[in-house]
Protein backbone atom coordinates (compact mmCIF):
# COMPACT_ATOMS: atom_id res chain seq x y z
CA UNK A 1 0.00 0.00 0.00
CA UNK A 2 1.36 3.52 -0.95
CA UNK A 3 1.19 6.51 1.53
CA UNK A 4 -1.34 8.92 0.04
CA UNK A 5 -1.50 12.30 0.43
CA UNK A 6 -3.93 15.24 0.99
CA UNK A 7 -3.25 17.58 -2.18
CA UNK A 8 -6.10 19.96 -1.76
CA UNK A 9 -9.62 20.38 0.33
CA UNK A 10 -12.31 22.66 -0.36
CA UNK A 11 -15.82 23.51 0.40
CA UNK A 12 -18.51 25.85 0.33
CA UNK A 13 -20.50 27.28 3.58
CA UNK A 14 -23.00 25.16 4.76
CA UNK A 15 -26.52 26.67 4.96
CA UNK A 16 -29.56 27.11 3.04
CA UNK A 17 -29.81 27.75 -0.62
CA UNK A 18 -32.97 25.82 -1.98
CA UNK A 19 -32.92 27.69 -5.28
CA UNK A 20 -29.31 26.43 -6.53
CA UNK A 21 -29.33 22.79 -8.05
CA UNK A 22 -27.38 20.66 -6.00
CA UNK A 23 -24.71 20.41 -9.20
CA UNK A 24 -23.18 23.73 -8.68
CA UNK A 25 -23.30 23.33 -4.91
CA UNK A 26 -20.97 20.04 -5.71
CA UNK A 27 -18.80 22.00 -8.61
CA UNK A 28 -18.41 25.11 -6.14
CA UNK A 29 -16.62 22.66 -3.20
CA UNK A 30 -14.66 20.74 -6.28
CA UNK A 31 -13.61 23.78 -7.71
CA UNK A 32 -12.24 25.19 -4.21
CA UNK A 33 -10.45 21.86 -3.99
CA UNK A 34 -8.75 21.89 -7.34
CA UNK A 35 -7.63 25.08 -6.77
CA UNK A 36 -6.01 24.50 -3.37
CA UNK A 37 -4.45 21.25 -4.94
CA UNK A 38 -3.33 23.53 -7.93
CA UNK A 39 -4.66 20.83 -10.47
CA UNK A 40 -7.37 21.19 -13.15
CA UNK A 41 -10.35 19.03 -13.36
CA UNK A 42 -9.26 17.39 -15.88
CA UNK A 43 -6.19 15.77 -14.29
CA UNK A 44 -8.69 14.01 -12.08
CA UNK A 45 -9.45 10.24 -13.36
CA UNK A 46 -12.41 9.12 -10.65
CA UNK A 47 -14.37 10.26 -8.57
CA UNK A 48 -16.13 9.11 -5.80
CA UNK A 49 -19.81 11.15 -4.83
CA UNK A 50 -21.59 11.07 -1.58
CA UNK A 51 -25.36 12.44 -1.55
CA UNK A 52 -28.32 10.93 0.61
CA UNK A 53 -31.18 12.68 -0.18
CA UNK A 54 -33.21 10.81 -2.45
CA UNK A 55 -31.75 11.78 -5.96
CA UNK A 56 -29.17 9.72 -8.20
CA UNK A 57 -26.13 10.38 -10.45
CA UNK A 58 -25.50 13.32 -8.79
CA UNK A 59 -21.56 12.91 -8.96
CA UNK A 60 -22.27 12.62 -12.81
CA UNK A 61 -24.22 15.63 -12.71
CA UNK A 62 -21.41 17.49 -10.65
CA UNK A 63 -18.74 16.34 -13.03
CA UNK A 64 -21.12 17.96 -15.94
CA UNK A 65 -20.97 20.76 -14.13
CA UNK A 66 -17.42 20.98 -14.33
CA UNK A 67 -16.84 19.24 -17.57
CA UNK A 68 -17.24 16.33 -19.03
CA UNK A 69 -14.30 14.07 -19.15
CA UNK A 70 -15.66 10.73 -19.53
CA UNK A 71 -14.02 9.44 -16.30
CA UNK A 72 -15.47 6.90 -13.76
CA UNK A 73 -18.16 8.46 -11.36
CA UNK A 74 -19.05 5.84 -8.20
CA UNK A 75 -22.02 7.36 -5.90
CA UNK A 76 -22.50 6.57 -2.74
CA UNK A 77 -24.82 6.78 -0.11
CA UNK A 78 -23.86 6.49 3.73
CA UNK A 79 -26.52 8.93 5.19
CA UNK A 80 -24.01 10.71 7.11
CA UNK A 81 -21.04 8.77 6.96
CA UNK A 82 -21.39 8.86 2.97
CA UNK A 83 -18.25 11.80 2.85
CA UNK A 84 -16.02 9.21 4.96
CA UNK A 85 -16.91 6.26 2.72
CA UNK A 86 -15.65 8.35 -0.40
CA UNK A 87 -12.80 9.99 1.28
CA UNK A 88 -12.30 5.85 2.35
CA UNK A 89 -12.76 4.78 -1.42
CA UNK A 90 -10.25 7.58 -3.06
CA UNK A 91 -7.83 7.20 -0.63
CA UNK A 92 -7.75 2.81 -1.57
CA UNK A 93 -7.93 3.77 -5.15
CA UNK A 94 -4.62 5.83 -4.76
CA UNK A 95 -3.38 3.12 -1.71
CA UNK A 96 -3.86 0.14 -4.53
CA UNK A 97 -1.88 1.78 -7.12
CA UNK A 98 -5.00 2.13 -9.36
CA UNK A 99 -4.49 5.79 -9.95
CA UNK A 100 -2.18 7.99 -8.57
CA UNK A 101 -4.53 10.56 -7.94
CA UNK A 102 -8.35 10.41 -6.57
CA UNK A 103 -11.47 12.83 -5.76
CA UNK A 104 -13.78 12.90 -3.31
CA UNK A 105 -16.71 14.54 -2.55
CA UNK A 106 -20.03 14.98 -0.54
CA UNK A 107 -23.01 17.09 -1.44
CA UNK A 108 -26.59 17.40 -0.17
CA UNK A 109 -29.07 19.84 -0.03
CA UNK A 110 -31.92 18.91 2.75
CA UNK A 111 -35.86 19.69 3.15
CA UNK A 112 -36.47 21.86 6.32
CA UNK A 113 -37.68 19.70 9.28
CA UNK A 114 -36.80 16.09 10.55
CA UNK A 115 -34.80 13.89 8.33
CA UNK A 116 -37.77 11.69 7.69
CA UNK A 117 -37.93 12.13 4.23
CA UNK A 118 -34.34 10.40 3.60
CA UNK A 119 -36.31 7.24 3.88
CA UNK A 120 -39.48 6.35 2.07
CA UNK A 121 -42.56 5.19 4.21
CA UNK A 122 -42.73 2.14 6.40
CA UNK A 123 -44.93 0.87 9.30
CA UNK A 124 -42.33 2.32 11.58
CA UNK A 125 -42.54 5.77 9.89
CA UNK A 126 -46.78 5.66 9.69
CA UNK A 127 -46.49 5.28 13.28
CA UNK A 128 -43.95 7.73 13.97
CA UNK A 129 -41.66 5.39 16.08
CA UNK A 130 -38.49 5.67 13.88
CA UNK A 131 -38.18 9.72 13.61
CA UNK A 132 -34.41 10.23 14.97
CA UNK A 133 -35.69 13.38 17.68
CA UNK A 134 -37.09 10.85 19.79
CA UNK A 135 -34.44 8.08 19.32
CA UNK A 136 -32.01 10.49 20.71
CA UNK A 137 -34.37 12.29 23.19
CA UNK A 138 -34.41 9.10 24.57
CA UNK A 139 -30.56 8.28 24.43
CA UNK A 140 -30.47 11.76 26.43
CA UNK A 141 -33.24 10.27 28.99
CA UNK A 142 -31.11 7.22 29.52
CA UNK A 143 -27.60 8.96 30.06
CA UNK A 144 -28.86 11.34 32.81
CA UNK A 145 -31.23 8.45 34.68
CA UNK A 146 -27.71 6.06 34.18
CA UNK A 147 -26.22 9.50 36.22
CA UNK A 148 -23.71 9.55 32.56
CA UNK A 149 -24.25 12.72 31.99
CA UNK A 150 -26.17 16.06 33.13
CA UNK A 151 -28.64 17.75 30.96
CA UNK A 152 -25.98 20.99 31.49
CA UNK A 153 -23.30 18.83 30.34
CA UNK A 154 -25.25 18.19 26.96
CA UNK A 155 -26.08 21.64 26.44
CA UNK A 156 -22.32 22.83 26.87
CA UNK A 157 -21.64 20.70 23.79
CA UNK A 158 -23.99 22.60 22.30
CA UNK A 159 -22.65 25.87 23.85
CA UNK A 160 -19.42 25.02 23.15
CA UNK A 161 -19.72 23.98 19.37
CA UNK A 162 -21.89 27.42 18.51
CA UNK A 163 -19.83 29.46 19.96
CA UNK A 164 -16.70 27.85 17.93
CA UNK A 165 -19.05 28.29 14.50
CA UNK A 166 -19.23 32.16 15.69
CA UNK A 167 -15.72 32.20 14.13
CA UNK A 168 -15.65 30.04 11.37
CA UNK A 169 -17.03 32.08 8.07
CA UNK A 170 -18.59 28.87 6.37
CA UNK A 171 -20.64 27.93 9.39
CA UNK A 172 -24.73 27.66 8.35
CA UNK A 173 -25.02 29.71 11.69
CA UNK A 174 -23.35 32.51 14.12
CA UNK A 175 -25.03 31.54 17.28
CA UNK A 176 -23.46 33.10 20.06
CA UNK A 177 -24.49 31.42 23.75
CA UNK A 178 -23.66 32.60 26.77
CA UNK A 179 -24.89 29.68 29.01
CA UNK A 180 -26.25 26.76 29.21
CA UNK A 181 -29.55 28.85 29.84
CA UNK A 182 -29.54 29.60 25.95
CA UNK A 183 -29.82 25.79 25.29
CA UNK A 184 -32.48 24.98 27.75
CA UNK A 185 -34.54 27.78 26.73
CA UNK A 186 -34.99 27.29 23.41
CA UNK A 187 -38.43 24.89 21.45
CA UNK A 188 -38.80 21.56 23.36
CA UNK A 189 -38.58 19.27 20.52
CA UNK A 190 -39.02 16.36 21.99
CA UNK A 191 -38.60 15.60 25.51
CA UNK A 192 -35.97 16.30 26.80
CA UNK A 193 -34.34 17.43 23.80
CA UNK A 194 -35.04 21.18 23.37
CA UNK A 195 -33.80 22.95 19.37
CA UNK A 196 -30.09 23.45 20.30
CA UNK A 197 -29.37 20.35 21.35
CA UNK A 198 -30.10 18.96 17.73
CA UNK A 199 -27.92 19.99 14.52
CA UNK A 200 -29.67 22.02 11.84
CA UNK A 201 -30.26 20.16 8.37
CA UNK A 202 -28.50 22.09 5.49
CA UNK A 203 -27.04 22.52 2.42
CA UNK A 204 -23.57 22.19 0.83
CA UNK A 205 -20.42 20.40 0.10
CA UNK A 206 -16.70 19.26 0.41
CA UNK A 207 -14.47 17.78 -1.88
CA UNK A 208 -11.03 16.42 -1.22
CA UNK A 209 -8.21 15.10 -3.35
CA UNK A 210 -5.49 12.41 -2.66
CA UNK A 211 -2.44 11.70 -4.17
CA UNK A 212 1.14 9.83 -4.37
CA UNK A 213 4.03 11.59 -2.58
CA UNK A 214 5.46 11.70 -6.38
CA UNK A 215 2.51 13.66 -7.39
CA UNK A 216 2.17 16.10 -4.48
CA UNK A 217 5.97 16.88 -4.72
CA UNK A 218 5.27 18.33 -8.25
CA UNK A 219 2.37 20.71 -7.11
CA UNK A 220 3.40 21.49 -3.08
CA UNK A 221 6.07 21.79 -0.60
CA UNK A 222 6.70 19.07 2.45
CA UNK A 223 5.65 18.44 5.29
CA UNK A 224 2.45 16.85 3.47
CA UNK A 225 -0.78 16.10 4.99
CA UNK A 226 -0.87 12.06 4.72
CA UNK A 227 -4.44 9.70 5.53
CA UNK A 228 -2.76 7.79 7.83
CA UNK A 229 -5.25 5.40 8.53
CA UNK A 230 -9.05 5.13 8.01
CA UNK A 231 -11.84 2.28 8.69
CA UNK A 232 -15.29 1.84 7.91
CA UNK A 233 -17.26 -0.14 9.81
CA UNK A 234 -21.12 -1.29 10.52
CA UNK A 235 -23.04 -2.65 13.76
CA UNK A 236 -22.54 -6.00 14.95
CA UNK A 237 -25.20 -7.38 17.07
CA UNK A 238 -25.88 -5.97 20.51
CA UNK A 239 -28.77 -7.17 22.40
CA UNK A 240 -31.30 -4.61 23.39
CA UNK A 241 -29.52 -1.86 21.24
CA UNK A 242 -31.90 -0.75 18.96
CA UNK A 243 -29.30 1.50 16.75
CA UNK A 244 -25.64 1.25 17.82
CA UNK A 245 -23.74 4.29 16.97
CA UNK A 246 -21.35 3.10 20.14
CA UNK A 247 -19.49 0.08 19.65
CA UNK A 248 -19.49 0.33 15.58
CA UNK A 249 -17.02 3.79 16.84
CA UNK A 250 -15.45 1.88 19.29
CA UNK A 251 -14.57 -0.53 16.42
CA UNK A 252 -13.71 2.47 13.53
CA UNK A 253 -11.78 3.98 16.23
CA UNK A 254 -9.90 0.62 17.01
CA UNK A 255 -8.78 -0.05 13.89
CA UNK A 256 -7.60 3.14 12.33
CA UNK A 257 -5.03 3.61 15.38
CA UNK A 258 -3.50 0.33 14.58
CA UNK A 259 -3.48 1.00 10.80
CA UNK A 260 -2.13 5.00 11.43
CA UNK A 261 -0.02 3.54 14.34
CA UNK A 262 -1.51 6.80 16.11
CA UNK A 263 -3.51 6.49 19.17
CA UNK A 264 -5.76 8.37 20.87
CA UNK A 265 -3.49 10.36 23.46
CA UNK A 266 -1.47 11.62 20.08
CA UNK A 267 -4.64 13.64 18.88
CA UNK A 268 -4.60 16.85 18.84
CA UNK A 269 -7.41 17.70 16.90
CA UNK A 270 -11.07 15.90 16.80
CA UNK A 271 -14.09 16.47 14.45
CA UNK A 272 -16.88 13.94 15.50
CA UNK A 273 -20.20 13.64 14.96
CA UNK A 274 -21.93 15.81 16.79
CA UNK A 275 -25.59 15.12 15.69
CA UNK A 276 -27.04 15.39 18.70
CA UNK A 277 -25.39 17.13 21.83
CA UNK A 278 -25.25 13.72 23.52
CA UNK A 279 -23.31 11.74 21.09
CA UNK A 280 -20.91 14.51 21.56
CA UNK A 281 -20.13 13.02 24.96
CA UNK A 282 -20.49 9.66 24.19
CA UNK A 283 -18.33 10.16 21.01
CA UNK A 284 -15.57 10.78 22.99
CA UNK A 285 -15.52 8.05 25.39
CA UNK A 286 -15.92 5.45 22.49
CA UNK A 287 -12.81 7.13 20.59
CA UNK A 288 -10.65 6.91 23.90
CA UNK A 289 -10.19 10.41 24.63
CA UNK A 290 -11.11 9.90 28.05
CA UNK A 291 -13.59 7.55 30.57
CA UNK A 292 -17.15 7.01 30.78
CA UNK A 293 -17.27 9.19 34.31
CA UNK A 294 -14.73 11.71 32.83
CA UNK A 295 -15.97 13.17 30.22
CA UNK A 296 -18.97 15.48 31.76
CA UNK A 297 -16.66 16.81 34.23
CA UNK A 298 -13.96 17.48 31.71
CA UNK A 299 -16.27 18.99 29.47
CA UNK A 300 -17.53 21.32 32.08
CA UNK A 301 -14.02 22.07 32.63
CA UNK A 302 -12.90 23.14 28.88
CA UNK A 303 -11.16 20.06 28.16
CA UNK A 304 -12.52 19.95 24.94
CA UNK A 305 -12.01 23.84 23.83
CA UNK A 306 -10.36 24.80 21.73
CA UNK A 307 -7.68 26.07 23.73
CA UNK A 308 -8.59 23.12 25.60
CA UNK A 309 -5.96 19.77 26.29
CA UNK A 310 -8.01 17.77 23.24
CA UNK A 311 -10.05 20.47 21.16
CA UNK A 312 -13.25 18.95 19.81
CA UNK A 313 -15.41 20.10 16.85
CA UNK A 314 -13.61 23.50 16.73
CA UNK A 315 -14.71 24.23 13.37
CA UNK A 316 -18.18 24.07 15.04
CA UNK A 317 -19.27 20.81 14.07
CA UNK A 318 -22.85 19.73 13.47
CA UNK A 319 -24.58 21.39 15.69
CA UNK A 320 -22.69 25.15 14.85
CA UNK A 321 -21.36 24.72 11.69
CA UNK A 322 -24.43 22.51 10.13
CA UNK A 323 -25.10 19.41 8.46
CA UNK A 324 -25.45 19.08 5.10
CA UNK A 325 -25.56 15.07 4.79
CA UNK A 326 -23.10 13.33 2.88
CA UNK A 327 -20.35 16.66 3.21
CA UNK A 328 -20.26 16.71 6.61
CA UNK A 329 -17.80 13.72 6.56
CA UNK A 330 -15.32 15.41 3.98
CA UNK A 331 -15.86 18.81 5.83
CA UNK A 332 -14.46 17.25 9.06
CA UNK A 333 -11.28 16.39 6.59
CA UNK A 334 -10.98 20.02 4.92
CA UNK A 335 -10.93 21.18 8.98
CA UNK A 336 -7.94 18.60 9.91
CA UNK A 337 -6.08 19.61 6.88
CA UNK A 338 -6.24 23.57 7.59
CA UNK A 339 -5.55 23.08 11.08
CA UNK A 340 -2.66 20.91 10.48
CA UNK A 341 -1.12 22.98 7.57
CA UNK A 342 -1.69 26.32 10.43
CA UNK A 343 -4.25 27.75 7.92
CA UNK A 344 -6.99 27.79 10.33
CA UNK A 345 -6.90 31.61 11.21
CA UNK A 346 -8.82 32.64 14.87
CA UNK A 347 -9.64 28.57 14.72
CA UNK A 348 -6.03 27.40 15.49
CA UNK A 349 -5.05 25.37 17.69
CA UNK A 350 -1.78 25.03 18.47
CA UNK A 351 0.81 23.36 16.89
CA UNK A 352 -1.19 20.15 15.90
CA UNK A 353 0.51 17.10 14.15
CA UNK A 354 -2.81 14.72 13.83
CA UNK A 355 -5.85 15.13 13.92
CA UNK A 356 -9.56 12.66 13.39
CA UNK A 357 -12.75 12.82 11.61
CA UNK A 358 -15.57 10.83 12.51
CA UNK A 359 -19.25 10.56 11.76
CA UNK A 360 -22.14 7.54 12.51
CA UNK A 361 -24.95 7.39 9.38
CA UNK A 362 -27.92 5.73 8.78
CA UNK A 363 -30.19 3.39 10.82
CA UNK A 364 -30.37 -0.28 12.31
CA UNK A 365 -27.33 -0.74 10.61
CA UNK A 366 -24.78 2.45 11.12
CA UNK A 367 -22.21 2.94 8.91
CA UNK A 368 -19.30 4.44 10.66
CA UNK A 369 -16.41 5.73 9.10
CA UNK A 370 -12.80 6.94 11.71
CA UNK A 371 -10.20 8.52 9.56
CA UNK A 372 -6.61 9.95 11.25
CA UNK A 373 -4.54 12.64 8.89
CA UNK A 374 -0.93 13.23 10.02
CA UNK A 375 1.61 15.53 9.20
CA UNK B 1 -66.37 3.00 0.64
CA UNK B 2 -63.40 3.08 3.19
CA UNK B 3 -62.76 -0.18 4.87
CA UNK B 4 -62.79 -0.29 9.13
CA UNK B 5 -59.61 -0.23 10.97
CA UNK B 6 -56.83 -1.48 9.25
CA UNK B 7 -53.47 -3.45 10.58
CA UNK B 8 -50.38 -1.22 9.03
CA UNK B 9 -49.37 -4.60 8.05
CA UNK B 10 -50.17 -8.00 8.45
CA UNK B 11 -47.11 -9.16 10.06
CA UNK B 12 -46.48 -7.07 13.10
CA UNK B 13 -49.63 -8.21 15.72
CA UNK B 14 -52.72 -10.35 15.77
CA UNK B 15 -55.94 -9.07 17.06
CA UNK B 16 -57.53 -11.35 19.46
CA UNK B 17 -60.06 -13.70 18.31
CA UNK B 18 -62.45 -14.35 20.73
CA UNK B 19 -63.77 -11.40 23.17
CA UNK B 20 -62.00 -12.21 25.86
CA UNK B 21 -58.54 -12.83 23.98
CA UNK B 22 -55.61 -11.05 24.05
CA UNK B 23 -53.56 -9.66 20.85
CA UNK B 24 -49.91 -10.60 20.48
CA UNK B 25 -46.91 -9.29 19.06
CA UNK B 26 -45.41 -11.50 16.05
CA UNK B 27 -41.97 -11.83 16.79
CA UNK B 28 -39.25 -14.57 15.23
CA UNK B 29 -36.81 -16.76 17.18
CA UNK B 30 -34.03 -18.14 15.93
CA UNK B 31 -34.01 -21.70 15.91
CA UNK B 32 -30.15 -21.41 15.59
CA UNK B 33 -28.97 -19.29 18.74
CA UNK B 34 -32.72 -19.02 20.41
CA UNK B 35 -32.74 -14.81 20.06
CA UNK B 36 -35.90 -13.09 19.84
CA UNK B 37 -36.69 -10.26 17.50
CA UNK B 38 -39.59 -7.64 17.28
CA UNK B 39 -40.56 -7.48 14.22
CA UNK B 40 -40.63 -10.60 13.08
CA UNK B 41 -37.38 -11.25 10.15
CA UNK B 42 -35.96 -13.17 7.93
CA UNK B 43 -32.24 -14.16 9.39
CA UNK B 44 -31.10 -14.15 13.20
CA UNK B 45 -29.69 -10.48 13.49
CA UNK B 46 -26.87 -12.09 16.02
CA UNK B 47 -25.89 -15.46 13.95
CA UNK B 48 -27.90 -14.58 10.66
CA UNK B 49 -28.79 -18.02 10.77
CA UNK B 50 -32.53 -17.70 8.17
CA UNK B 51 -34.35 -20.60 10.29
CA UNK B 52 -36.43 -18.47 12.00
CA UNK B 53 -39.68 -19.43 14.32
CA UNK B 54 -42.62 -16.92 14.14
CA UNK B 55 -43.67 -16.25 17.76
CA UNK B 56 -46.41 -14.53 19.69
CA UNK B 57 -44.46 -12.22 22.36
CA UNK B 58 -45.37 -11.06 25.71
CA UNK B 59 -47.83 -8.40 25.94
CA UNK B 60 -46.20 -7.06 28.81
CA UNK B 61 -42.61 -5.70 29.48
CA UNK B 62 -41.10 -2.45 31.41
CA UNK B 63 -40.40 1.02 29.81
CA UNK B 64 -36.86 1.40 28.91
CA UNK B 65 -37.41 5.00 27.94
CA UNK B 66 -39.79 7.42 27.11
CA UNK B 67 -39.96 10.58 25.29
CA UNK B 68 -43.01 13.29 24.24
CA UNK B 69 -42.68 14.48 20.39
CA UNK B 70 -43.67 17.80 19.56
CA UNK B 71 -42.85 17.54 16.01
CA UNK B 72 -44.33 16.10 12.75
CA UNK B 73 -42.47 13.58 11.21
CA UNK B 74 -42.99 13.31 7.23
CA UNK B 75 -44.95 10.32 7.42
CA UNK B 76 -46.68 10.49 10.56
CA UNK B 77 -50.22 9.91 11.06
CA UNK B 78 -51.41 10.79 14.40
CA UNK B 79 -51.90 13.45 16.43
CA UNK B 80 -48.80 15.76 17.81
CA UNK B 81 -47.61 16.18 19.94
CA UNK B 82 -47.26 12.23 21.08
CA UNK B 83 -45.50 9.58 22.95
CA UNK B 84 -43.05 7.40 22.11
CA UNK B 85 -41.48 4.85 24.21
CA UNK B 86 -38.94 1.42 24.19
CA UNK B 87 -40.19 -1.08 26.29
CA UNK B 88 -38.18 -4.23 27.37
CA UNK B 89 -40.03 -7.55 26.76
CA UNK B 90 -39.17 -10.62 28.99
CA UNK B 91 -37.82 -12.37 26.20
CA UNK B 92 -34.63 -9.63 25.90
CA UNK B 93 -35.79 -7.58 23.22
CA UNK B 94 -36.38 -4.07 23.23
CA UNK B 95 -38.62 -2.37 21.20
CA UNK B 96 -39.97 1.00 19.99
CA UNK B 97 -43.34 2.01 20.19
CA UNK B 98 -46.13 4.50 20.92
CA UNK B 99 -47.61 4.82 24.51
CA UNK B 100 -51.35 5.39 24.90
CA UNK B 101 -53.41 6.32 27.71
CA UNK B 102 -50.40 8.04 29.78
CA UNK B 103 -48.52 11.42 29.34
CA UNK B 104 -45.16 11.31 30.75
CA UNK B 105 -46.05 13.44 33.88
CA UNK B 106 -47.16 9.90 34.96
CA UNK B 107 -44.66 7.79 33.39
CA UNK B 108 -41.33 6.49 35.31
CA UNK B 109 -38.56 3.90 33.53
CA UNK B 110 -39.14 0.48 35.00
CA UNK B 111 -42.42 0.64 35.21
CA UNK B 112 -44.74 -2.35 33.78
CA UNK B 113 -46.24 -1.73 30.36
CA UNK B 114 -48.71 -3.73 28.78
CA UNK B 115 -49.81 -3.86 24.79
CA UNK B 116 -52.34 -2.16 23.65
CA UNK B 117 -53.45 -2.16 20.21
CA UNK B 118 -54.91 1.53 19.22
CA UNK B 119 -56.44 3.34 15.94
CA UNK B 120 -53.26 6.08 15.24
CA UNK B 121 -54.78 7.71 12.58
CA UNK B 122 -56.21 8.22 9.63
CA UNK B 123 -53.72 7.55 6.01
CA UNK B 124 -53.51 11.03 3.87
CA UNK B 125 -51.35 9.32 1.39
CA UNK B 126 -51.61 5.74 0.05
CA UNK B 127 -49.70 3.30 2.10
CA UNK B 128 -48.86 -0.33 0.86
CA UNK B 129 -52.35 -1.95 0.64
CA UNK B 130 -53.97 0.86 2.56
CA UNK B 131 -56.43 3.44 0.80
CA UNK B 132 -55.94 7.25 1.62
CA UNK B 133 -58.31 8.06 4.71
CA UNK B 134 -58.28 4.28 6.24
CA UNK B 135 -57.93 4.37 10.19
CA UNK B 136 -54.64 2.53 10.68
CA UNK B 137 -53.97 0.57 13.67
CA UNK B 138 -51.03 0.01 15.39
CA UNK B 139 -49.18 -1.21 18.30
CA UNK B 140 -48.77 0.93 21.28
CA UNK B 141 -47.96 0.60 25.32
CA UNK B 142 -50.16 1.60 28.07
CA UNK B 143 -49.24 1.41 31.75
CA UNK B 144 -50.30 -1.83 33.17
CA UNK B 145 -51.68 -0.52 36.28
CA UNK B 146 -54.69 1.81 35.47
CA UNK B 147 -54.55 3.88 37.98
CA UNK B 148 -51.42 5.77 38.34
CA UNK B 149 -52.20 6.85 34.56
CA UNK B 150 -56.03 8.33 34.22
CA UNK B 151 -55.78 9.85 30.90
Amino acid sequence: MRDVIVLGVGMTNFGRFPERPVAKIGAEAMLAALKDAGIAWKDVPVLYCAHAMGRTVDGELVEAELGHTGIPVFNVSNACAGGGTCALLAYQAVATGLYDLAAAIGVDQAPAGPLGGLFPPTAEGILGIDTWVAKYAMKMQRAVYERRYTLDQMAMVSVKNHNNACINLRSQYRIRMSSVEDVHKSRMISDPMTLYHCCPTSDGAAAIIFCTVEVARRHSKAPFIKFAGGALTSQIFIRGELADTRDVTVRAARQAYEISGIGPEDLDVVELHDNFTVSELEHIVDLGLCREEEVGPLMERGEFDITGKTPVNVSGGLLGKGHPTSATGIAQLCELTWQLRGQAGERQVHNPKSGLAHCCGGDEGMATFVHILSK
Amino acid sequence: MTPGPTSVGERFFTLPSTPSGEPHLIGSKCSSCGEVFFPSRLCCRRCSSNDMKEIPLSGKGTLYSFTTVRVRPPHFIGEVPYLVGVVELPEGERIRTLLSHCDQSCLEIGMEMELSIEVVGKTNKPFGKIEVGTEVLGWTFRPLWRQECET
